[in-house]
């Protein structure tokens, strides 16, 4: 042993690594608390990986330089950059010239606002009651741990005060969920945020579920006691399953199923308060939409998404379920739960949830053969049947751009798809989340197939169209 | 569990390194032994079970071989047995699903038999291969069989070559094992070795793969997209393969066993024949060795030669995966190596620059690369005709998606490739100080760098 440290470099490496979490345990005391795995835990192999994420953001060393580090890496990677982005407008803008563009403009403000408060009024006119709901994000919350110095711009704190007092002025109440997050960071030792996932834990979606429950509905019996236990948003999986063998069980974000679960818990627990609401989830983009979509039958309906990235996607469903079906005839409420960072990007007027209305629709018939799809619950989550699509078709706002947009949308059970069609006859299929999908098309007979490497490369859906019919 | 992560750097790695320096010799096998299973286990502790035992049946047949080896008769039947175990492990576990599927099915219809979803266990075609190789050795009285369990168990299970190589044969450490009061650890090659497999798959190979799977994923791949991601791709799996071994002989080393090089400048090579004379040695040594020479080699004629030649390829995609993208990226690095032979047997010699042969064999190596990256057929088929898909820079989905400087690393990544030295060179600067420096200061930015990444396992995990 001896002879091994009388190597100076060798002493060195060896100290940085056994050193960390000695020296994190000494120095952070009760915040450094190691995972306690059960033994199913660690023979399934969850909990090495809790152990890991624990890890990985409890080094107190490298926590500490991580924001220097992520600095360097930005200016080595990413500062000088000549790449271009492709604007959804079909304009390209090389990056310095989007520098230029300020994206917060009141101007995008506003328009965002005006869609805002147009679906609210939409909902009004269907006798609902619509309820925003803004969730702050992990990058928010834990700007200062997270980005050091370089933390979040104070600029996007400013736009969104200014989004929520325009908001405000409209008759739109957005209630922020910011303040209450801070107060449980201070009042609870636990962790609200997972470390490699953006979702909240289980935790704060107990604690959220809790808040919303009793602001909202008259609750008169106490939910403290409640278990707040990790919870599967689908079946637990089978022993050898996909999920179990990628160990998504952790990923699935059991904030939205959380606030299922308790809803469909005290349902069981007789006290009937909550019988007919039901939360929709749409964690994983349109994924868990659909899934909880076809199972709405409540009077009220509660649609719940957490700091995800499903937010924009859950209002068009909504618009298009409200307006397009007349489903959910007795809703009384619905909440639109979305995440900070989706201000910006609702400014961005393709991304903005259009309203639909069937007398909107372009006499353009789109029909579905088949889908089949896997995702990673399993085969066939998601079946588009036949006839059960329309099409909007904005002919004359689209030629002035030389191209032509077909939006799909599907009702019932199924996903909505943006398909979209240039002169060059491609088509591109948006499927709601970061992907896009292009196909060449003689426009007649469609058959294509598309993967997602989302989550696994085997992944993949196919679609099957018969026909794009332009009627008169 | 990954060595690029913080669990295995800096709680497995630091106290099996303090408990295995400070244990008295005897008990170091057993440490080795228990290291491994725990590293093995923390990824599955049920599949423990299954490499316990293939451990176990391989030490008694052993044994047996040997006990038997004065009759042929026996001692082949003992052989045959542990070749059958070792392989049947890896049909089921790997190929079981595959034949089903191509074979059993279509002629006898879905209905026939019904098919557990099989989860392949991590390293099993490395560990099979291991522990098939020893008694394929003993058999031919090459090696003794170790009498101690322990000894054998430390074989098969030491943990920095146990799920993706190298394929460390029991001749190779037989004598540190034995007499592992004689080992001499090697902390200044091994730390280096270490350190610069970790860069290698922490600052290379984990960012150019985002270029790569991008490039696999989008709809409509252009020119652009696919040429990067066939690059991106030769770059990526080279940095983390090489990198792994780089860190498994590191890690080796560290323990005080010196494992078998891995990796010699794969892309410089100007040949398909001397690519494979560079490329996973460990792998193509033990075809060579328990195939290709006892199917004849070359001393049977030019065109057994070039049989063997195929099927030993063929064999070697195969033992990548079920898939048919492998047998295709096998049977045509097979078909390659045939035509070769071909020209030099029949005395066609071209007389190429070197470096057009190197840059030739790269560019050929690359678009080989592209059915073993891609999920199948159809999706090699539509990445390849990205290839011929030009479209404006402007235009191009692929290139508005990254930033100039992560595209650059692809370009920085082949200079490194082509125009520095490789890690067994790079280790033998350890003497120089400032380069000891230079090495911690890597090992600091690769720390950072991995725990600023999501979790991203060597792609030989998987086969």
């Amino acid at each position: 042993m001896k002879k091994i440290f009388q190597n100076k470099t060798f002493t060195i490496f060896f100290l940085i690594i056994l050193l960390q979490v000695p020296m994190s345990i000494l120095l952070r005391n009760d915040k450094f608390k190691f995972p306690k795995g059960s033994f199913n835990e660690v023979l399934n192999g969850s909990y090495f990986l809790e152990l890991e994420d624990f890890l990985s953001t409890n080094i107190l060393f490298f926590n500490k330089t991580g924001a220097f580090f992520r600095k360097i890496k930005f200016e080595a990677l990413h500062r000088y950059s000549g790449a271009i982005i492709l604007k959804t407008d079909g304009k390209i803008f090389t990056r310095d010239k989007l520098n230029d563009i300020d994206p917060y403009e009141t101007a995008d403000i506003n328009r965002a606002i005006e869609k805002v408060s147009s679906v609210q009024k939409m909902f009004e006119k269907k006798g609902v009651e619509f309820i925003p709901i803004l969730v702050p994000s992990r990058e928010t919350v834990y700007s200062d741990e997270l980005y050091g110095k370089w933390g979040m711009p104070t600029r996007q704190k400013k736009v969104k005060n200014e989004f929520l007092e325009l908001l405000s002025r409209k008759g739109v109440e957005v209630f922020d969920l910011e303040p209450y997050i801070r107060k449980w960071m201070d009042s609870y030792g636990d962790q609200l945020y997972y470390a490699g996932d953006h979702h909240w834990t289980h935790f704060a979606s107990f604690l959220a579920a809790e808040l919303l429950i009793d602001k909202y509905y008259d609750v008169t019996d106490k939910v403290e006691d409640l278990p707040y236990e990790p919870v599967w948003s689908i079946k637990k999986p089978k022993k050898n399953s996909l999920l179990k063998k990628m160990a998504f069980f952790r990923e699935v974000p059991e904030s939205l199923t959380y606030l299922y679960n308790e809803v469909t818990f005290k349902k069981k627990r007789k006290s009937n308060i909550h019988s007919d609401l039901l939360f929709v989830s749409a964690s994983f983009g349109s994924f868990g939409i659909v899934e909880f979509l076809s199972n709405a039958k409540g009077e009220r309906v509660a649609f719940q998404v957490d700091n995800g990235q499903g937010a924009l996607y859950v209002l068009n469903r909504l618009v298009q379920s409200f307006v397009l079906n007349d489903k959910y005839k007795n809703v009384k409420k619905v909440f639109w739960l979305f995440p900070d960072y989706h201000i910006p990007i609702l400014m961005n007027d393709s991304e903005i949830p259009k309203i639909y209305d069937k007398k909107d629709l372009s006499p353009v018939k789109f029909k579905v053969a088949s889908y089949e799809g896997m995702n990673e619950f399993g085969k066939n989550k998601f079946k588009l049947t036949s006839g059960d699509a329309y099409i909007s078709l904005d002919l004359e706002e689209k030629r002035k751009q030389q191209k032509l947009v077909i939006e799909l949308i599907v009702s019932g059970k199924g996903k909505m798809t943006r398909l979209l069609l240039n002169k060059q006859s491609k088509i591109i299929i948006h499927d709601g989340e970061s992907s896009f999908y292009d196909f060449k098309t003689n426009q007649k007979s469609l058959d294509f197939k598309f993967y997602s490497s989302r989550w696994s490369s085997k992944v993949n859906r196919t679609i099957k169209i018969e026909g794009v019919y332009e009627s008169e | 569990m990954v060595f690029t992560s913080a669990l295995f750097l800096f709680l497995f790695l630091p106290i099996c390194l303090v408990v295995y320096y400070l244990a008295p010799y005897k008990y170091k096998a057993s440490i080795l032994c228990l290291s491994g299973f725990v590293f093995y286990g923390m990824w599955r502790l049920d599949f423990l079970v299954l490499l316990i035992f293939s451990t176990l049946v391989d030490f008694t047949l052993g044994q047996y071989i040997y006990k038997f080896r004065n009759s042929l008769t026996k001692k082949r039947f003992f052989l045959i047995l542990s070749i059958t175990i070792n392989l049947g492990l890896l049909f089921y576990f790997k190929y079981f699903t595959f034949i089903a599927d191509n074979l059993i099915f279509p002629i006898f219809g879905k209905g026939i038999i019904n098919i557990p979803e099989i989860i392949l266990p991590v390293g099993i075609s490395f560990f099979t291969f291991q522990t098939m190789s020893y008694s394929i050795d003993i058999y031919r009285g090459q090696i003794k069989p170790t009498n101690s369990i322990i000894v054998f168990g430390s074989y098969v299970s030491m943990f920095p070559q146990l799920v993706a190589g190298p394929i460390v044969r029991y001749k190779d450490i037989e004598d540190s094992l034995n007499s592992i009061n004689k080992i001499k650890i090697d902390l200044n090659r091994g730390m280096h070795f270490f350190i610069i497999g970790f860069a290698k798959k922490v600052l290379i190979a984990n960012n150019v793969s985002q270029i790569v799977d991008f490039s696999h994923s989008i709809s409509t791949p252009d020119f652009y997209s696919s040429l990067y991601g066939a690059v991106a791709y030769s770059i990526q799996i080279y940095f983390d393969f090489s990198g792994y071994s780089d860190m498994a002989i590191g890690l080796g080393l560290l323990l005080g066993f010196n494992f078998p090089l891995n990796f010699n400048s794969p892309y410089k090579a100007s040949s398909i024949t001397t690519f494979w004379q560079r490329w996973h040695l460990s792998l193509s040594t033990w075809f060579r060795d328990y195939l290709y020479i006892p199917l004849g080699g070359n001393r049977k004629g030019n065109y057994r030669t070039f049989f063997n030649l195929f099927i030993v390829m063929f064999l070697c995609g195969v033992w990548h995966g079920a898939s048919w993208n492998f047998i295709v990226w096998g049977g045509l690095h097979g078909f390659l190596l045939m035509i070769e032979r071909y020209f030099k047997n029949y005395g066609f010699r071209f007389r190429l620059p070197r470096s057009f042969g190197v840059i030739l064999n790269f560019v050929i190596v690359t678009l080989l690369w592209i059915p073993f990256r891609a999920t199948d057929l159809a999706q090699t088929l539509y990445f390849l005709n990205g290839f011929f898909n030009f479209v404006k820079i402007s235009d191009s989905m692929f290139l508005s998606h990254f930033d100039l400087g992560q595209l650059l690393l692809v370009w920085l990544s082949l200079l490194l490739v082509f125009f520095t030295r490789n890690s067994q060179e790079l280790v033998s600067d350890i003497g120089i100080k400032r380069n000891q420096v230079i090495k911690i200061f890597l090992f600091l930015v690769s720390v950072h760098e991995m725990l600023s990444q999501s979790y991203n396992p060597f792609l030989y995990f998987n086969f």
